[in-house]
């Protein structure tokens, strides 16, 4: 069932992002909702959720820039595997907590990517980053959870039965 | 926040992760050609549900009526034009060698973008001429006024181009009037083209025109770029500051052309 939904929602982001996210962009800055979408997949289906969910998102990234394809797919992978691997450790539920882990994760994982897009030149690879990356996981960090806050049995189905007890 | 006590991978977690890592790398490692394969492979087999919701466009057709016949012409018209511009340059300074800047003709073949690659690190189109049709990796993609990006990917009938808009594109422009040489790449928070590597001694003013370089052969000399239209002098640099609107504006570009020869023959 989780697999079925997270299908179904890579669909739509996909769509998403090819119709409305450009329209809804700032100062040519788009929010990343397939980056949301593993973060999401991470928290809700666990480490191994998060790792398929990532990989297929990011092979999808990957065919449509195909000079690098396999590094979004591992790198995706990686960010759905760190969700995962804290979705039992903090209160997955608290949008508050959903920000600072979608914006931690999409820094760490652009720095990466721009890190081997520049072939490690450090200059580089820091100018690539900060021209898109700090603006992008602000607005990601304050969108998504926010709109997953009104719908969060579609994102996140079982936080309610893993929650932490008081 | 409370917390509940770490979640340890099992077995199967890295199993799997073992997996996902072991398949991108197999992607990632091997080269280019191979790559520009699989994901070709890739499209038309197990992602091929995904490209019935990239394609929302409607179908392609080829540009029959007045207005496209009119566009199409005045596109060749210009990239004559440019060419002719920097051949006329080119003879000026370089007089005394006959036959120094022979071009080669440049054919367009018209396209109509049918998609839009999701990526936040720029701009990717996808249009309707593929391998079929001449289509090639590294071909440039020329809109009315000018250079749209480049082919990164192609199939039968679809080819994928990385735009100007694109952070990870950068092209080798040259200022029309000055003959500087720069770098051009997608500056997303202004919105415009960052221009590097212009001495800070030249004389650069705004509203001249960048023309690509020719340097490192993948867009032949002389195509329109784009305008300056910001020049900053940094006091702590030996370069200046450049800002370049690219000329297409593709939030409304619906056709374009695909360059099917362009190389520069002589000297």
């Amino acid at each position: 069932m989780f697999y079925l939904r997270y299908l179904l929602l890579i669909f739509a982001v996909t769509l998403l992002e090819a119709t409305v996210v450009p329209r809804i962009s700032i100062g040519g800055i788009r929010p990343d909702i397939g980056f949301a979408l593993v973060i999401y997949a991470g928290l809700s289906g666990g480490m191994k959720g998060g790792l398929l969910v990532g990989f297929v998102v990011g092979l999808l990234r990957g065919c449509a820039d195909p000079g690098w394809l396999g590094l979004e797919s591992l790198l995706l992978a990686g960010v759905g595997f760190a969700a995962g691997s804290t979705a039992r450790s903090v209160n997955r539920g608290n949008p508050l907590v959903q920000t600072i882990l979608l914006a931690l994760l999409l820094l760490g994982h652009d720095l990466i990517r721009a890190l081997v897009i520049t072939s490690g030149a450090p200059g580089r690879a820091l100018l690539y980053w900060l021209r898109v990356s700090p603006a992008t996981a602000l607005y990601t960090a304050l969108l998504v959870p926010g709109v997953v806050a009104l719908m969060p049995r579609v994102f996140l189905e079982d936080w309610r039965c893993h929650s932490p007890r008081k | 926040m409370v917390r509940r006590g770490a979640d340890y991978p099992g077995i199967g977690d890295w199993v799997v992760l073992g997996l996902v890592v072991s398949v991108s790398l197999a992607l990632l490692l091997p080269g280019t050609a191979f790559r520009l394969n699989a994901a070709k492979l890739l499209r038309g087999s197990v992602l091929y549900p995904f490209r019935l919701v990239l394609f929302f466009n409607s179908a392609p057709q080829e540009p029959a009526d007045e207005l496209e016949l009119l566009r199409y012409e005045l596109a060749t018209q210009r990239l004559i034009d440019s060419t002719h511009q920097a051949a006329m340059q080119d003879n000026e300074r370089l007089r005394e060698q006959l036959g120094f800047a022979r071009r080669a003709q440049h054919e367009l073949t018209p396209a109509q973008i049918v998609g839009r690659a999701p990526d936040r690190w720029g701009e990717i189109l996808i249009i309707s001429r593929g391998s079929r049709e001449g289509a090639c990796v590294g071909r440039p993609i020329l809109g009315v006024e000018g250079l749209i990006g480049v082919i990164v990917s192609t199939e039968e009938g679809k080819s994928w181009v990385k735009t100007l808009r694109h952070g990870a594109l950068q092209v080798c422009g040259m200022l029309q009037d000055g003959r500087y040489v720069g770098m051009l790449s997608w500056n997303a928070a202004q919105g415009l083209l960052d221009m590097e590597g212009i001495p800070i001694q030249s004389q650069v003013s705004t509203g001249e025109m960048v023309i690509t370089s020719g340097y490192g052969g993948v867009f032949p000399k002389a195509l329109r770029i784009g305008e300056v239209v910001s020049v900053r002098d940094d006091s702590t640099s030996l370069v200046k500051h450049i800002l370049v609107r690219p000329l297409v504006d593709l939030d409304r570009t619906e056709e374009v052309f695909l360059l099917v020869s362009g190389a520069e023959t002589g000297g």
